[in-house]
Formats: structure tokens, sequence, C-alpha cells
């Protein structure tokens, strides 16, 4: 039934003509050690095209996540390198991970992650005020952002005041506005019903095609896959396969090497 | 497409960090009350302790001077009625109040020589009573056989009481008194039938001079010689050989009055009947009708009147006026509080007295409930923003940011707190100073200086244990990768 063939090699597609923007090599996370050691990456090998949409899938406890917090600087892995552009996160000190991750890349949560007790405005200009932007500057664009994703008459209420598509709205707009070159979502949809995750989803899309802003979506939402460049199946630590949408053919219930 | 650079991320100064922690205080309401008034709690707690101790430690320390006349006049009526006790003399002797020193002189008719070897002496005597007292109650009662140290030290003069002594000594393996056994024997032998010797030659000139007085103004008690002074009095005192300050008696004369006073009142409630109506008016059993309770109790005129009256009915006699009475009793009240705030300590005239260990162990104790509780607010309102840390990691903020953003936020939040405590705890010390010593307390509010003193030292201990409380899991928090901060809940 599965149109694309199980046994088919991890295949590190890099052909000359797409340039990469993140590679991952011989990525290993552990935790514990002795005896008691349990690895959450087993050595992934991964490159990520600049500009592309790439969907990463894989079961609960595959390491999907931990592969997520490892390309954004937001955890350190215990071996194996990372390279953002040809930039080792390794050998970046504290004040230049948070330039990396303030201006560089942008974060979509789950859970939105919105400060509580902020407007959504002042939510969006928090990064500015970290990027040193004037207030006034970074209001200005924190209302053209917040316009983007539709929330532009409601810049004032608080993420208690909006439902969860809102919020996660807000989140897309916080992330995009110090002009992020890559946007990493961890399942962004995970929390919200099918027609607020289909906004969401269109807003990315745009923010992919109309920006050439490189997204990659940790998610076990099927509508992605329609939508995505390439597909990346992590299981048990490591890349199962890499394989380009068209390659992929989507049914419910049955998607890829996934059951 | 530009390729990734990378560069410092830009700091951002103080200015702009207390702007952020302001604004997110004020959107955080609620919380930050919470976390305001738990500090304040601590701190008021502080506070109290601290300012009641100091109102306390003034009050008593006041109500004793102000009971200094009183003590005075006891202690002319003592002189003047019979000699002084061996240990009130060596107790003296040790004491530096030149005046006594040369009445003795006088009295004893001793030289120089002799009062410097008497006062050397009793230092001896004193050095040894103070070793008995250090020691703990068991080994006391097993080295002294249950006796004070004057009736032991003469006991000692017989060598087998001394031999046996020195042997419990041994066994208890206790230090030998005074530093070394050839001391004791000093004191014993030497000291001791020195000073006996001129403690009789005091006490001997004591009677003199008490006679001398009785003879010149006879038929007088000496309550009575002080109640009224006659104009010679403080002259053939002297001339007895007593210590007299110029003016004392004067200034101790409504005093003696005041007892003479009191006398004469539980004179005219003596007799069965009116003791009979009293106890119905007081509300007593007839037993329990005493001066005491008397004095309490005549607080307005209508009281005094109706006692006046009544006495007058019931025995015939001309008893006190009812003014009198009413005096008597507001100055018998008065010193009745001055006594029970000062209690049973004493002081040395001239001694800055000290807080009761008792007082500076609470005072330790509410510190460290303070230390507590600050700590535990900081760190509860920090360790639930982890999260936020998270977050704010994630946006690019750095270490230092986010812990001058608690450190400003916690300051804040001590200054309003410990202010809050301050007032509170002011308050609650000041009344329950009311509630215990009434308007003594504001014999002793001369000056704020000492209780602002120690509220402003609340206050800064206030902020700087929240500062410190705060910035460390703030540092904790901050320095943590943002997804394992993220991952504490």
């Amino acid at each position: 039934m599965k149109l694309t063939q199980l046994d088919a090699k991890p295949t590190p597609t890099n052909p000359a003509d797409k340039p990469v923007i993140i590679r991952t090599l011989g990525l290993i996370k552990s935790y514990g050690r002795g005896d008691a050691t349990t690895y959450a990456l087993r050595g992934v090998d991964a490159a990520i095209f600049r500009g592309e949409f790439i969907a990463v899938l894989g079961p609960s406890g595959s390491g999907k996540s931990t592969f997520f917090n490892m390309i954004g600087a937001l955890d350190s892995p215990s071996q194996g390198r990372i390279l953002i552009d040809e930039v080792d996160v390794a050998q970046l000190s504290a004040v230049e991970l948070a330039f990396l991750r303030c201006r560089k890349i942008g974060y979509i949560f789950q859970s939105y992650n919105l400060i509580r007790y902020m407007t959504a405005l002042e939510n969006v200009t928090v990064p500015m005020a970290f990027a040193g932007v004037a207030p006034e500057e970074a209001r200005r664009r924190g209302l053209d952002l917040l316009d983007l994703v539709g929330l532009k008459e409601r810049w004032f209420h608080r993420p208690i005041e909006m439902s969860g598509g809102q919020q996660q709205r807000v989140a897309i707009a916080r992330s995009m506005c110090n002009q992020p070159r890559i946007l990493l979502c961890d399942e962004p949809t995970a929390n919200l019903d099918l027609k607020t995750g289909a906004e969401v989803l269109n807003i990315l899309v745009r923010i992919n095609k109309e920006r050439k802003v490189t997204i990659v979506c940790a998610t076990h939402d099927h509508r992605l896959l329609n939508i995505c460049d390439r597909i990346m199946w992590i299981r048990d630590g490591k890349v199962e396969r890499v394989e380009e949408r068209a390659n992929v053919k989507v049914t419910i219930g049955r998607i890829g090497g996934e059951a | 497409m530009k390729p990734i650079v990378v560069k410092d991320q830009v700091r951002l100064g103080p200015a702009r960090c207390l702007q952020l922690a302001l604004s997110g205080m004020g959107y955080r309401m609620f919380r930050s009350m919470v976390t305001v008034s738990i500090l304040a709690l601590a701190v008021a707690f502080l506070v109290h302790v601290l300012c009641f101790g100091l109102l306390e430690q003034r009050i008593t320390v006041r109500a004793w001077h102000d009971l200094g006349p009183l003590r005075e006049a006891g202690a002319w009526v003592a002189r003047l009625t019979q000699p002084d006790d061996d240990a009130a003399i060596f107790h003296a002797l040790v004491q530096d109040r030149p005046q006594r020193q040369a009445e003795y002189a006088r009295f004893a008719g001793a030289d120089a020589a002799t009062m410097a070897q008497g006062r050397q002496d009793a230092r001896l005597l004193r050095d040894f009573e103070q070793y008995l007292g250090n020691l703990s109650d068991r080994d006391r009662v097993v080295l002294t056989a249950g006796l004070e140290a004057l009736p032991l030290l003469r006991s000692m003069r017989d060598a087998q009481v001394y031999t046996q002594f020195t042997g419990r000594l041994q066994s208890l393996k206790l230090p030998s008194p005074l530093g070394s056994l050839q001391k004791l024997e000093t004191l014993v032998h030497q000291a001791l039938p020195r000073l006996d010797a001129l403690a009789g030659r005091i006490k001997a000139g004591q009677a003199r001079a008490i006679a001398q007085v009785h003879q010149d103004f006879p038929g007088q008690t000496p309550l009575a010689l002080l109640a009224a002074p006659p104009a010679n009095l403080e002259a053939q005192l002297a001339q007895a050989g007593y210590a007299v300050d110029p003016g004392a008696l004067k200034r101790l004369a409504p005093l003696a009055q005041a007892e003479l006073d009191k006398m004469a009142l539980a004179r005219m409630i003596q007799s069965r009947e009116v003791r009979d109506l009293l106890a119905r008016q007081l509300g007593t059993p007839v037993a329990l009708v005493n001066q005491a309770g008397v004095l309490q109790w005549l607080d307005r005129a209508s009281r005094a009147q109706w006692l006046v009256q009544m006495v007058q009915d019931k025995t015939g006699e001309h008893p006190l006026p009812p003014d009198r009475l009413l005096s008597i009793a507001q100055t018998f009240r008065r010193q009745q509080s001055l006594q029970a705030a000062v209690g049973d300590q004493t002081f040395e005239d001239g001694e800055d007295a000290g807080m009761p260990t008792g007082t500076l162990w609470l005072i330790a104790l509410s510190f460290l409930v303070c230390v507590v509780g600050v700590a535990n607010a900081m760190l509860m309102s920090v360790t639930e923003r982890f999260a936020e840390i998270a977050t704010m990691k994630c946006l690019g903020a750095m270490d230092g940011f986010v812990m001058m953003m608690f450190l400003f936020e916690a300051m804040l939040q001590g200054l309003f707190g410990g202010l809050a405590g301050i007032v509170l705890g002011l308050v609650l010390a000041l009344l329950r100073a009311f509630a215990e010593y009434g308007l003594l307390t504001l014999s002793v509010m001369n000056g704020f200086g000492w209780l602002l003193l120690a509220a402003g030292g609340s206050l800064v201990a206030g902020v700087l244990l929240a500062a410190l409380a705060a910035v460390w899991p703030a540092y904790v928090a901050a320095r943590l990768a943002p997804m394992e901060a993220m991952r504490v809940e």
C-alpha cells in the first residue's frame, strides 16, 4: 500500500544548487551517565536547505523535540556539531548565542509561550527591545506584524483574553519581529482545532513564500505534509528517511513510513 | 541571500531594565502584592520584636531611675534604724562609691590604708562568690554542702572542713577558686578575718551614730524624722558621721510623708466594722482587705469621701482628709507600675543597661524568621517564572539582563514590603508597650531616633534579603539552557 519504498536508505540529498542553512554532523544527546545513560539522539546527520519548508515527523519520544531544540541553539549537544550557515553553534559565546536567538532564529512553540502578563503588542515588541530597537519604532513594526497575522485590532489584549489560534498568531508575529532567517516550529498546530490550525499554517506558508524564511516544523499534522517541500522522519534518535514531498503520497491515516 | 553573520547581542542599560521590571510589576499587580505582603509580615515581625525589646529596656531603666528616691528613702530609714549586715557592707566596699567608703571609714575610724586593704579583701570575696555562681547547680550544692559563700568560708577556718572542701574540689575535677588554692587560703585565714574585724568596727560605729541621732531627736521614728526634717537634721546627721547629700533630705521628705500616710491608712482600716464595709465595697473577702487593695481602689474623689465619712462614723476618729488619700493612692499606683516594669531586675547606678539575654535571643530568632520568610517569598515568585525566563532567553535576553530585571523587581518589592512592615511593626510594638506599661511608654518617647534606626536597619535587611533571595534562583534559571529551564515546572 505504501507508495514509497520502506527499505530506501536515508538519503541526505544535497544537490549542489541548494545551499545548506542548517547542517548537523553526528549529533548525539544523552542524559545520565554510565549504565543509566539514555540517548535522545544517536548521531543525527541532517541538512536543511535555505528557504525550504521542511516537516519533521516522528512518534513521541523519537528525539524530534530534542533535535528541534539543538538546531535552535536552545540546548547543547553531548557530541557532534551544529552548523548554522557554516557557523558552529558550539563555538559561540553566550552573548553571540543571544544575538543568534534574537535576530536569526524565530521560535514557535506548541504552548505558545507568550508572556502572560503582557498585551499582544508588548509580547511582539519584547524581542525588539532585546535587539535595541527604540520603543516607538518597535511599536510601529509590532503593529505591522500583528496586521500580518490579522490581529491588529486586538493589540491590547492579554494572552488570557485570546483563543489558542490567536495566541499562536501573536507568537508567529513575535517570532518574525527581528526578521529571522529561520523559523523553528514545534508542533505549532497541536493545541488548535482544524480551522484555526489551518489559519496558522496559511500564515506560515505565506511567510515561507513571501519572505523566503526557512521553516523547520516538527508536527503530527497531516495537512502540513501537503504544503511542505520536504519531509524528514526521525525514529529512535536517528534520521530514518528524508523525502521530497513530491515523492510521498499522503493518505489519511497512513503516510509514508509512519503508520 | 546574505549569509548569516553572528555578532554580539546589544546590552541594555539599567534604565531600560528598570522600565521593563516596573511594567511587569504593574501587570502582575496582584501576585506582586502577595509577595510584598509576605515581605511586609516578615519585616513587621522583626521590627516588632526589635522595637518592643528596645522600648521595654528603656522603660525598665527609666522606671528604675524613677524609683531611685524611693529606694534612697528606704535606705535612710534602714540606716537610721540598725547597722548594716556583713554582706551589705562587703558588697558596698567593692562598689565604686567614694562617699559611702568615706562614711565607712569614719564609722570604723579606719585610715586610708586599712580601707584600701578592706576593698582588696572584699574584691577577693566577690571573686569567690562569682566562682560559685558560675558553677553548675549540682556542682555548687555538692561543693558547698548547701552553704552560702560567707558561712562556707567562715567554716573553712577549721582545718578539717578546709581539707574536706579541697577534697570535694578534687573529686569534682573543678578548677581551684581564685586561680590557686594559695589565694583561697589567704582569703580564708587572712582576708576574711580582716574583713570581719573591719565590718565589726563599721557596725559599732553605725550603732553609735544611730544612738546619737536618737539622743538628738528623742521620741521620733526615723520615718517621721525624714517626713518632717527639722532644720538642723542635716547638720546633726553629718556630725554623727553620716554622708549626707545636700538637699537630698528635702527631696525625700514627701516620699517619707507618703509612707507615714500609708501607715495612717492601715490604722484607719484596722477595725472590724470598717473592714466589713470595705470588703462589701471592694467585692473581696474580708481577709483580703488590705492597704494595697484599698489604695488601688481609691481612684476617684467620691470613693475617698465615702471612706473618710465611713471611718469617722464607725470609729469616731479623725482620719486623713480625702484629697491626701487620693494623692497617696495616686503615688502608690505609679510606684506599683514602675515596680512592675522593673520586676526583680537591679541596675548599678551609672551602668548602661544591656538587653536581657532572652530578648536578644528573641531578636536573633525573629531575624531568622524574617530571613526564611523573605527568602521563601522571593524563591516562590522567581521559581514560578522559570518558563518566562526561558522564553525571554529564547527571544534573545542575556543572563545579565534577566538577573538585573529580577534584582530591580526584588528590591522594589523589598522596599514596599519593608516600608509597610516597618509601619505595622512599629505600631504593634507601641501598642503592646502601651498595653503592658501604660503611660510609662510616653516617658521614653522623648526621641524617635533609636526607634527609627532599628526600623531603618530592618528595612535595609529586608531589601537586601529580598534581592539576595531573588537573584540566586534567577541566576540559576538564567544560566540554564532555555530548554532545560522551560522543563522545570
